[in-house]
């Protein structure tokens, strides 16, 4: 309330918090207090006397009560600056400040990961394009995921807990930037495999439709074990269950109604994208529900 | 008993739950195999041991480094952290030996370990799990040291992991990929390789790890300083 009471001076306040600071300064004697030294700076100067002598030295220091109106003044008239909306920046300037938090060993590993596949699917035509890209893209999708939430131990955590901005909008920052930048990877490998002819005749929503749905449902799984039992248990969930689909869905049991289902799951469709959604809303009430690394404190407040 | 018991704890229950559960994939893989035959049975419960089994120690050991709460108080102990992180690793390599011995006798009481052609002995047979294990661990162990992320060094193993599997074909071409092909026992082309190739991933596994250990001796001050950048 007491940042409110140099625009309530300078009467540049709106309406509404006109009116709430007004009824707070009736039962607060120590904002009223502060509220007569702000109009004191803020009161218009005396008028200047006709007598020469009497007017100010004119290298005297200006009139600090002058200085203050007009910079409250100039503040609450000068109009928004040309340019995106005031959410927007906010939300590029936590993406830029998310960005320099992730370890550069996390992209770096995922895209020679992706390119490593890409690499193998032209030099070997013996397995499908589409095959590869699903395997690969939803477990580099899923570790970054993994690595990405944040911890008690990550070196950001107090800042974190002490800012203003609400975890869970952080954590939406830092997810969707580690998941669309493999995303792009993936889409840039899929399109790099159509224009060579690797893949076959499989176009690039072909390949494209070959990975989405799983390295959605993967990513999911992966951070709501991350947001509940932590980035290991999240790393080592992710890796089991796409291990389920390696072994089962393709080199042991290629037939039978288990092979039928993992690889049913393991493609892109509405229920898989659905389960994928809910699995994420899922995480993200549960992120809300304590403050970051309290489950890990010592004390806990 | 009481520091390898924090150790243990230290490394989560992920290292904790992951062999017994690759047991299990392989055991459930067996179960619903469509068309069941001794053979087949007995190449995919090997299989486990050999595949699942390395795979969930080496995703374990790929993030025992960086993950440390308690990473600033270790690097002021008097031991040295590369030697906390050699016990971890042990804790996870031995907990994953321990779950694959005893599945590997109860295959052997059963029978079931000698219906697969290319099974070998009781003993040397072992070496089914022991040097896959060794090998994908230590350089699981190695690229987390490079990198120091685990998500990193877990996709790193993970991909290793799948390109053998997926273009084993390929892989076994030549004698140097033979020798380091992980799944030699249940999906390798030249079984008179067997022996050759198991010593190989041991000693391969040996020197990645003698390598992070190096890397980690070096500089360890890098694990927390680069963490700000």
């Amino acid at each position: 309330m007491r940042d409110l009471l140099p625009e309530y001076a300078a009467g540049s306040l709106p309406e509404a918090d006109r009116e709430r600071v007004r009824a707070h300064l009736g039962g607060c004697p120590r904002c009223r207090a502060d509220l007569a030294s702000w109009q004191a700076m803020a009161a218009p100067p005396a008028p200047q006397s006709p007598d020469p002598a009497a007017r100010p030295h004119p290298a005297a220091p200006p009139d600090p009560a002058a200085l203050v109106r007009a910079v409250l003044t100039r503040g609450a008239l000068t109009p928004e600056p040309p340019g995106p909306p005031r959410r927007l920046r906010h939300l590029a300037a936590l993406m830029a400040a998310e960005a320099r938090l992730i370890r550069m060993a996390v992209p770096i590993a995922s895209a020679l990961v992706m390119a490593l596949g890409v690499g193998l699917v032209l030099a070997q035509a013996t397995v499908g394009a589409d095959l590869v890209l699903a395997l690969v893209a939803p477990i580099v999708a899923a570790a970054g995921v993994a690595g990405a939430y944040r911890s008690g131990r990550d070196p950001a955590a107090e800042v974190v807990a002490a800012t203003p901005t609400s975890g869970r909008l952080l954590l939406l920052v830092r997810i969707a930037l580690v998941f669309g930048y493999d995303l792009v990877l993936a889409v840039a490998a899929s399109a790099a495999l159509a224009a060579t002819g690797a893949a076959g005749t499989a176009g690039l929503n072909t390949l494209v439709a070959a990975w989405l749905g799983p390295m959605v449902l993967l990513s999911s799984v992966s951070l709501l074990v991350a947001v509940r039992f932590g980035p290991d248990s999240a790393l080592g969930a992710a890796v089991g269950l796409w291990a389920v689909r390696v072994l089962i869905g393709g080199v042991f049991v290629r037939d039978g109604w288990m092979a039928r289902f993992v690889v049913e799951v393991w493609t892109t469709n509405a229920s898989v994208l659905t389960a994928g959604a809910a699995l994420t809303a899922a995480a993200f009430v549960v992120a809300g529900r304590e403050p970051h690394g309290a489950g890990r404190a010592t004390h806990r407040m | 008993m009481t520091l390898w018991g924090y150790e243990a704890r230290r490394t989560g229950w992920a290292a904790v739950l992951g062999p017994p559960l690759a047991v299990a994939l392989g055991a459930a893989a067996a179960l619903a195999h469509p068309e069941p035959s001794d053979t087949t049975i007995a190449r995919i419960l090997l299989g486990g041991l050999e595949m699942a089994v390395p795979l969930a120690a080496a995703v374990v050991c790929s993030s025992l480094i960086g993950r440390d709460p308690a990473r600033e108080l270790q690097l002021a102990a008097p031991t040295p952290y590369r030697v906390t992180l050699l016990r971890r690793m042990a804790v996870v390599v031995g907990w994953a030996a321990v779950v694959a011995t005893l599945t590997a006798a109860a295959l052997i009481v059963t029978g079931w370990w000698a219906r697969w052609p290319q099974s070998h002995g009781a003993l040397a047979g072992q070496l089914t799990w022991l040097a896959p294990t060794v090998g994908l661990s230590g350089l699981g162990f190695a690229a987390g040291a490079v990198l120091r992320s685990p998500a990193a060094a877990g996709a790193i193993v993970t991909t290793v992991w799948a390109v053998q599997q997926f273009f084993a074909g390929a892989v076994q071409q030549h004698l140097p990929g033979r020798l380091l092909y992980l799944f030699a026992t249940t999906r390798g082309a030249t079984p008179g390789d067997w022996t050759a190739n198991r010593l190989t991933l041991l000693g391969v596994g040996a020197v990645l790890i003698a390598f992070a250990l190096v890397l980690l001796g070096r500089r360890p001050e890098r694990l927390i300083s680069e963490e700000d950048e």
